[in-house]
């Protein structure tokens, strides 16, 4: 007990030092005029009054509520339906379908934005450019709320898949076919039996995709700046982009989204307040229950084949020409190799693989292990106030990157010992960014494992480290497993921080990619999109070919 | 037990954030505080430099001026007050253009300083050019000087300002040279003194106004300028806009593509030259064309070239990146009322890691050999007598040089207030988003 509550005590001073500093220097500077954590003796209310007395303001909160709560319907109706079918039904080819349907989640919804741009631009898109002698105008014009909604949609979707999935995986299938014995038909188990025991799960996997989506500026950037629709993200990086840059304004703007997001905190943990309902990892052995879907399972494999090709399939052959393009058109006058004989001629680009693949993959691991013993302090000790950690780690969540990025910046740079301009600073810098996305997998993974596991080999003798190494870790180790490649893909795409923190020397892929999509290499950055897709999945590859035994939980 | 502990939890929970809200304020007090004493070298540094230098001069072009015309000079003078915090004090006089002693870039003979440079073997440039146009020029470099290892640190004006303040604040200098496309960013950065001064004979070869706008703190190396850019397959040339004007016609609704002024300094510079020269009607008119707004003139020539605008407000650089490095079937005529040049200068941070390295490479972007290759090969636009506007780019109606350019006058001064700028944002926000 006392190792836990010292460890309490360790990970609440590394929190405020990762979280609380930079978070306060952005709320110290909504009140002044210079950048986050700089000192002034002049405060003044005129940057909250400035922001909250223009009808222009509530504009943008407006359409970022709308296109967050679309997309975020979006999401859960294609997530929720395919993590169904793909768990517990009998549709054909499942776990290629697992396969297909997570690749999504490999695409950086910056790429996927882009991909769909050049298949859907109102006049230049490849479909459109194709099908407008056909039906006289274009099939849909991306640069539209409804086209940003449907491209965050898309690319969304996959987180709450994972997260379905795995909770529909972890029902224990007793009460299910008890249901069934007792005369409820298929549609009634699920909505009464089935979704209650995954509600937390999935209301944390709404929260999460919808925090996500708003705070999202690389998709909102490439299809709503163009045609001025403004969300909060891609106005406070306005705001921080200009010359010279408005912190009073750009803070009072992370400010608001932070409050957005300590609302959805909160509201998640009253949906979860009795978690230990839910908790279905429990000392029985059980097998998911099959529903057999009849006929209908074609109609069912039909729309995820449909997703995979909305999703993946089309913008992958939208990167595909265009980086074969010399510049970017539809016609295919244009072709050539001349992109990628560039790409590799850059010794930038290696640099930039290294780096990215030593940050994402140490990252990623002290990232999830970190978080697996936050989680397990809020949810399995009485230490008082262990809940701090969990509000703590779950508030970068509402900072977009690039406001968090320049905190992080004026705070770093200030600390000695050589960290500045290293791909450490960009690994802490991730992890403290990706810090609520790692608790809320390792906090759910840990609500369902049941307590009585632990407190069965701790009554047979075993300590509470021995129980959580021997019990805990491998009960956990798939929920752990989903949170490393989540923290993976996020660091191998992250662009807002690493844009302000990197030198020449910790230069990263999306850096790069970036760079070039600054210089309009529209072809060259197809070609480096593409590697870096490669480089996200090939690792999940090779996981998931060294532990074949993942495919019967659909890893 | 557990469900009245679940509810507990959660309204602790909640009061949790609440104290942690007030925690965090406390922390945001302590925190800046210990930010601010780490901030405190360059408070040091700018007070060396005011012991150095006696007094700055800044020199301001008012907005009545044209090309070619003589300059009218403002001297503001930088005086240090004897306070632990240094206040800024802005005198105008009428001080003859006798300025005080500024050092020579080229203090040594030139072999000591290129001996130097072979010690120090590497050069880092901070600077905004996209990197497919400047990799030649740096290439070019490296034919005179092999020895050296040159690296550039690509990023907009505006990072680059915020990168470089942030490192500055803790002591941390990493560039050797830093080159930046707005004249108001370079301001901010000799104001907070920390920019080194300089002088360099080559200077007085370039185009008045651009000599030194701050007042020896960087060179007028290379520009850039705003052109229409459309599509030769959707546009035919003769019926292509040949001035601002012409894009108020009807026939372009939704067809135009325009940089935001809130996110690139040339783009605001524009709208302040349009506003000044042309009147604030044609921006109200140009509204109602609904331009779709790019965050920078790349993505929009770029846009352009695919087809999927007609006709683009953009910039000859990245003109030059469709026509020459892509081949794309794009045109570009300079506008009738005027364009408005986007700089590109190249300074000195106060403290430096290589100085001789730094000193070779803008005294190269000075010299009139740099210039003649420049006019040959590299598609930026030389400011220098003498030299023609570079053959790299085709432009309609031909122009030679950038003589033959309208070139609209800047209030500098005015124009880098951070009042002006957020008012002038304001109002752009007003007439084109519809605020």
């Amino acid at each position: 007990m006392n190792v836990l509550k010292t460890l309490f005590f360790i990970f609440l001073l590394i929190l405020i030092f990762l979280v609380i500093f930079p978070l306060a220097s952005l709320l110290q500077a909504s009140f002044t005029t210079t950048p986050p954590g700089v000192w002034t003796t002049k405060y003044s209310l005129d940057n909250w009054i400035g922001v909250l007395s223009r009808a222009f303001y509530y504009k943008i909160v407006l359409n970022t509520f709308l296109v967050g709560v679309g997309a975020t319907f979006l999401c859960t109706v294609m997530g929720l339906s395919l993590a169904w079918i793909i768990s517990k039904t009998n549709v054909p080819y499942a776990s290629t379908l697992m396969q297909l349907v997570t690749v999504p989640f490999y695409i950086p919804p910056f790429v996927g934005a882009i991909a769909w741009v050049t298949l859907f631009g109102p006049e230049a898109g490849f479909i459109n450019y194709v099908l407008k002698p056909i039906i006289g105008g274009p099939l849909l014009n991306i640069y539209s709320i409804p086209g940003l909604i449907l491209v965050l949609g898309l690319y969304y979707t996959p987180i709450l898949f994972l997260i379905c999935f795995s909770a529909f995986r972890s029902v224990d299938a007793t009460l299910e076919e008890s249901a069934a014995m007792s005369g409820a038909g298929r549609l009634t188990t699920l909505l009464r039996i089935t979704m209650p025991c995954i509600l937390p799960a999935i209301a944390g996997g709404i929260i999460l995709t919808f925090t996500l989506i708003i705070e999202d500026f690389g998709a909102s950037a490439i299809i709503g700046m163009p045609s001025n629709i403004y969300v909060l993200s891609t106005y406070i990086y306005s705001l921080l982009s200009q010359t010279p840059p408005s912190y009073g304004t750009g803070t009072v703007s992370a400010t608001i989204l932070i409050a957005i997001t300590v609302i959805g905190v909160y509201l998640y943990t009253r949906l979860t307040r009795y978690s230990k309902r839910y908790a279905t990892i429990v000392g029985r052995i059980y097998r998911p229950k099959v529903t057999d879907l009849g006929r209908w399972k074609h109609l069912a494999f039909a729309f995820c084949i449909c997703y995979v090709i909305l999703s993946t399939f089309l913008p992958l052959l939208g990167l595909l020409l265009s980086s074969f393009l010399r510049y970017y058109t539809p016609t295919l006058e244009a072709f050539s190799f001349y992109n990628w004989e560039a790409v590799f001629s850059l010794p930038r680009v290696a640099r930039g693989i290294t780096n990215t693949l030593i940050v994402a993959t140490l990252g990623a691991t002290i990232g999830i292990f970190f978080s697996l013993f936050i989680s397990y302090i809020v949810y399995r000790t009485d230490i008082p106030k262990r809940h701090i950690l969990d509000y703590f780690s779950a508030l970068p969540l509402g900072i977009p990157g690039i406001a968090l990025a320049s905190a992080l910046l004026w705070v770093w740079v200030q600390v000695p010992g050589g960290l500045y301009g290293t791909i450490w600073l960009l690994m802490i810098a991730y992890i403290t960014r990706f810090l609520p996305h790692a608790t809320r997998t390792t906090s759910s993974t840990i609500i369902q494992i049941h307590p009585e596991l632990e407190e069965s080999a701790m009554m047979c003798g075993a300590s509470r480290l021995r129980s959580i190494r021997s019990i805990v870790i491998p009960l956990a180790k798939y929920g752990l497993l989903s949170g490393w490649i989540l923290l993976y893909i996020m660091f191998t795409r992250e662009i807002a921080c690493s844009i302000l923190l990197y030198s020449t020397e910790s230069i990263v892929l999306p850096v790069v990619i970036f760079n070039m999509w600054e210089a309009g290499s529209a072809g060259m950055m197809s070609a480096l999109s593409i590697i870096q897709i490669v480089m996200i999945f090939l690792p999940l590859f090779i996981v998931y070919k060294l532990t074949r035994r993942f495919a019967y939980y659909g890893w | 037990m557990s469900s009245s502990r679940g509810r507990g939890v959660s309204r602790r929970g909640f009061l949790t954030v609440a104290v942690s809200a007030i925690v965090a304020g406390v922390v945001a007090g302590v925190g800046a505080y210990y930010a601010g004493t780490l901030a405190a070298p360059v408070k040091e540094v700018t007070k060396t430099l005011e012991q150095t230098v006696r007094e700055t001069v800044t020199r301001t072009v008012t907005t009545t001026l044209a090309p070619g015309e003589p300059v009218t000079t403002t001297v503001t003078a930088t005086v240090p007050v004897t306070t632990t915090v240094t206040k800024t004090e802005t005198l105008t006089t009428t001080v003859t253009e006798t300025a005080p002693a500024i050092p020579p870039l080229i203090d040594q003979p030139m072999d000591k300083i290129v001996e130097g440079a072979r010690k120090e073997g590497k050069l880092l440039i901070y600077g905004s050019m996209p990197e497919a146009v400047y990799k030649p020029l740096i290439d070019y470099f490296k034919t005179k000087y092999p020895f050296l290892e040159v690296e550039h640190f690509r990023a907009t004006s505006t990072k680059l300002t915020e990168k470089f303040m942030a490192e500055a604040s803790a002591g941390i200098f990493n560039p050797d040279v830093i080159t930046l496309s707005e004249i108001s960013l370079m301001m901010m950065l000799a104001r907070k003194g920390l920019l080194q001064p300089w002088h360099h004979p080559e200077l007085e070869k370039f185009w008045a106004p651009a000599q030194n706008p701050l007042g020896y703190y960087c060179s007028p190396a290379l520009e850039y300028f705003t052109v229409i850019q459309y599509n030769k397959r959707l546009v035919r040339d003769e019926e292509a806009p040949t001035s601002y004007m012409d894009l108020l016609d009807p026939k372009w609704y939704g067809k135009i593509g325009w940089v935001d002024p809130r996110a690139s300094p040339v783009a605001f510079m524009q709208y302040y030259g349009i506003r000044t020269t042309i009147g604030l009607d044609w921006h109200k008119a140009f509204a109602k064309q609904k331009p779709k707004l790019y965050p920078s003139a790349v993505p929009l020539s770029a846009a352009v070239a695919a087809g999927e605008l007609p006709i683009g407000l953009a910039e000859s650089m990245t003109g030059y990146i469709r026509q020459i490095i892509e081949a794309a079937p794009v045109s570009l005529n300079v506008p009738k009322e005027g364009v408005i040049i986007g700089y590109h200068l190249a300074a000195l941070p106060i403290k430096v890691p290589h100085p001789n390295a730094a000193k070779l490479w803008i005294d190269f972007l000075l010299r009139e050999e740099t210039h003649r290759w420049i006019e040959e090969n590299f598609p930026l636009m030389s400011l220098r007598e003498g030299i023609g506007l570079t053959k790299k780019i085709v432009v309609n109606p031909p122009i030679k040089s950038y003589t033959e350019l309208n070139i609209w006058p800047i209030n500098w001064e005015y124009t880098a207030d951070v009042k002006v700028r957020e008012s002038l944002y304001k109002e752009f926000e007003e007439i084109y988003l519809g605020a």
